[in-house]
């Protein structure tokens, strides 16, 4: 369906043009008092990361920190090497985001696109695989790693995630979704089928693969039990790791612990307000059906 | 769940008529590039993905605790799981913490959703504010809650203080810890299913909403006759991804409460996980783990048939 199309038959079906007044006050009442409820411990993390450490502790509590205080980030670079491990999570989520675009759109449009025997076998174990939770599969990955001799490096975080049973099933319904006509052209003027995956089929799927790089970007920028496991040196410490390591050691200094979590979201809350355009656009061509 | 969405495309091959190496069945070129593509992704699934699981399973019929070698004890593992009652105890956490939460995230993300479809002016802005929990990092998010649940100065505290309730320290209660969790992992889920929800919405035709209104339909009578039924298959999406993901509770209590006080936190996986990595009962935790994984799958495929069923009615 084109997308111009589609676009242009919902700006038709809204009713909220036949909405009376009263009505879409009560509308925008109910999305702000909603926006605010959900805003809460947001708020709350950012604003006790401008507390002075007395005003933290105060009751009542102050709405907004007077005065605004900044020594808590300052602490922050003085306790843990906060761009070290900001560094090691950037390039391990970097580098599964990017192994899952390449392997799982690779994959799903072998899935989506090709007959060969096997295929459904093959796609039938990847959807079972993604009930299963992770961490059920800790202690043999685990024992997988250490074979390898992979614990304790950055491999061991990257390798793991490096598939996403999840991507290549999104991966496959988006593909399922593409119109077929340009890649057939491509084909019958003799177009090697390399050429074509790299110069038709990917810029069509640009919604899903930015879906895509989200989640898998996400994914592993948050991830905490398994680098947990399998992490022991703290140079190779991921920022969750390090968070939860300034908690123990400093658990009481709750304004440079806020002030680090603050600058730790900081970074996918201005990816995701720059790409969420793409990303509901993905998440619809995905079908979003089992 | 529709296997045969692909086509055979016309491929030079099939042009020119079928060769011998066709006849036999062998794959063709086209088909071969088909099979190499997701070679890379299969070496990786089987290697981080079936190999673990398939050694789990092997496992979970051994005792062991990693420094010994393994010894065969066939399903005893598995009886002992079933006498065994703070699992049991563990598992009745993990399905009610997965009841509450998928029940309120669910209805409120249609909710937002339903709102936000209506042309709001600043939807992007709302739909962010929304979404935002859900690229935070649980260990964040655990640590900010934890503060706001702290008493006296906490932001729970503050707020009990204007109604002039008491101030109750709710991740030491044992009646109320997995409350405050709860509350939390609904926050934290809505954005998500929210999203799914307005995708699910795009997907409904037009013309039926533009029929109802030129039937003289009601708001609500639109709502549940037409927009409920057809989202359907995304309720349905929803509901299975809901179920699984907070089935796996873990690390927010792993950081909130440590599974206390007196075990009144203690999920399932967490019990799994202090089993195998703790005791260091490897094949234990090994058979534990698959239990849970039995009743995720049992759960999946109840819900499949059930609202398959439904939507034949």
């Amino acid at each position: 369906m084109g997308e111009a199309s589609r676009t242009a038959a919902r700006a038709g079906r809204s009713t909220a043009g036949l909405l009376g007044r009263p009505e879409r006050w009560l509308l925008y009442g109910l999305a702000t008092m909603g926006a605010l409820l959900m805003l809460i411990p947001v708020y709350w993390m950012v604003v006790t990361s401008f507390k002075a450490p007395g005003d933290i502790l105060h009751y009542p509590m102050q709405w907004l920190p007077a005065p605004w205080y900044l020594g808590n980030y300052a602490r922050v670079f003085e306790v843990i090497p906060f761009f070290l491990y900001f560094f090691n999570s950037l390039l391990v989520a970097g580098a599964v985001a990017l192994s899952n675009l390449a392997l799982c759109s690779l994959a799903g449009y072998s899935l989506a696109n090709f007959h060969y025997p096997g295929r459904d076998v093959v796609f039938v174990a990847i959807i079972a695989t993604m009930m299963i939770p992770v961490q059920l599969l800790f202690i043999p990955l685990f024992l997988v790693v250490k074979t390898l001799d992979l614990t304790n490096t950055y491999w061991s975080l990257i390798l793991p995630a490096a598939m996403n049973p999840m991507a290549v099933f999104l991966m496959r319904q988006g593909m399922l979704g593409m119109p077929r006509e340009l890649a057939e052209a491509a084909r019958i003027d003799g177009a090697g089928e390399l050429r074509i995956f790299l110069r038709i089929v990917m810029p069509l799927m640009t919604p899903t693969l930015v879906t895509l790089l989200i989640f898998t970007f996400t994914w592993s920028w948050n991830a905490f039990l398994w680098p947990l496991i399998v992490i022991k040196s703290s140079e190779l410490f991921t920022l969750p790791l390090g968070l939860s390591a300034f908690q123990d050691l400093y658990g009481i200094e709750y304004g440079p612990l806020m002030a680090a979590m603050t600058i730790t979201v900081l970074p996918m809350f201005i990816a995701f307000a720059t790409l969420q355009r793409y990303f509901i656009k993905g998440m619809a061509l995905t079908g979003l059906k089992v | 769940m529709g296997l045969d969405g692909a086509e055979v495309p016309l491929s030079p091959t099939t042009l020119q008529g079928r060769p011998l190496w066709r006849r036999l069945h062998l794959p063709d070129r086209y088909s071969l590039f088909g099979m190499a593509i997701i070679l890379p992704a299969l070496v990786f699934f089987l290697v981080f993905r079936v190999i673990p699981l398939a050694y789990a399973l092997w496992v979970s019929f051994h005792e062991w605790n990693l420094i010994r070698p393994m010894q065969w004890v066939g399903l005893q593992n598995y009886w002992r799981a079933f006498s065994d009652e703070a699992f049991l105890e563990s598992l009745w956490h993990s399905f009610l913490y997965a009841a509450v939460v998928v029940a309120f995230a669910l209805s409120l993300a249609l909710l937002v959703a339903v709102l936000l479809d209506q042309k709001l002016r600043f939807a992007a802005v709302y739909r962010g504010i929304f979404f935002m929990p859900v690229v935070m990092s649980w260990v964040v998010i655990s640590i900010v809650w934890r503060v706001m649940y702290a008493p006296t100065f906490g932001l729970v505290s503050n707020v009990l203080g204007w109604f002039g309730l008491p101030d109750v320290p709710i991740l030491t209660n044992g009646a109320l810890a997995l409350f405050g969790i709860m509350i939390m992992g609904t926050w934290h889920a809505l954005g998500f299913y929210m999203v799914v929800f307005l995708a699910g919405l795009q997907t409904i035709p037009v013309h039926l909403y533009e029929a109802a209104l030129i039937d003289g339909a009601g708001k609500l009578q639109t709502f549940t006759k037409i927009t409920l039924p057809l989202l359907r298959p995304t309720m349905l999406f929803a509901m299975v991804m809901c179920t699984i993901d907070t089935l796996q509770v873990f690390v927010q209590v792993y950081l909130m409460t440590r599974g206390g006080p007196a075990d009144s936190t203690m999920v399932a996986v967490y019990y799994i996980y202090r089993t195998a990595f703790y005791l260091q009962e490897m094949g234990y935790g090994a058979a534990l783990g698959m239990i849970l994984l039995l009743l995720v799958l049992g759960v999946t495929l109840l819900y499949l048939r059930f609202v398959k069923v439904e939507a034949y009615y």
